[in-house]
């Protein structure tokens, strides 16, 4: 069956206005926080978001170097880059909210800290991706150093149970419980949220894969002039 | 309502869109090169 682009991209927007709605208007507010509560249901999606793409993009540098096949490389790129603007979205949207529940926008909190270094390393791989001109190398060092990049994953995520934190947490004894609304909301976003993310992954692969057929065209194209 | 949860889902969808729209004019200018390098 073909992929119909048109059909999925319009399921994506009416999940994303529902999710959306849900979020602003119908999800109750939380007893401490109050309707600031609202910015966790985009902010939380964002940040699972983050985690998910550097994951997959570290799971297919290791494919890519056990097979050595390009389309690993391609997909691995693919996830990196978006993993990096998820990352993005997540430490500005989490620091508008520690603005208005901390009082200021970073305070160097473990999480966020962490996740900074997170980000800092993803941007390292997009450099260290336009440094390297042949494909095949450029692909076996990258793939190499996602493996350690990706190590930043675990170090953020657990960063507020190894060191004190004023992040939230959703635990039984953490600072907020939510209801099922909320939890429904919370749910529909990151739906909502991973829906879109496939869109623009299948975009970001598919370009990908064409800028490699055309560096290898202009390899070629050279080899022949010679 | 504040407007921090406004902010943030701006903040999502521009960011979001604009990576969109990249990789369109992104995948655009390969497909020109493509053509000029077979031409």
């Amino acid at each position: 069956m073909k992929f119909r682009d048109d059909i999925y991209i319009w399921i994506t927007a009416v999940a994303n206005l529902l999710a959306i709605y849900f979020a602003l208007f119908i999800a109750p507010a939380e007893v401490e926080l109050g309707e600031l509560v609202r910015v966790f249901y985009f902010h939380l999606p964002g940040a699972i978001t983050t985690y998910i793409m550097l994951v997959l993009s570290a799971a297919t540098a290791i494919a890519y170097l056990i097979k050595k096949d390009r389309r690993l490389d391609a997909f691995s790129q693919s996830c990196a880059i978006l993993g990096l603007v998820y990352g993005m979205i997540t430490l500005i949207g989490g620091s508008i909210w520690a603005k208005a529940t901390w009082g200021v926008y970073w305070n160097w909190d473990p999480r966020e800290t962490t996740t900074l270094i997170l980000w800092l390393a993803y941007l390292g791989y997009c450099f260290l991706r336009m440094s390297v001109e042949n494909l095949e190398r450029r692909a076996s060092v990258s793939a190499v150093y996602n493996i350690l990049a990706v190590l930043t994953v675990p170090l953020s995520y657990l960063s507020f149970i190894l060191w004190p934190s004023l992040h939230p947490r959703l635990s039984a004894d953490g600072e907020f419980g939510l209801t099922s609304t909320m939890i429904q909301a919370l749910i529909m976003n990151i739906f909502a949220g991973i829906l879109f993310t496939g869109w623009l992954m299948r975009k970001a692969y598919k370009v990908q894969l064409r800028n490699d057929e055309l560096q290898l065209k202009r390899v070629e194209a050279i080899q022949n002039a010679d | 309502m504040p407007i921090e949860p406004i902010f943030v889902l701006t903040l999502t969808w521009v960011s979001l869109i604009v990576t969109a729209l990249w990789l369109r004019k992104r995948g655009i200018d390969i497909e020109k090169s493509l053509e000029e390098i077979e031409d």
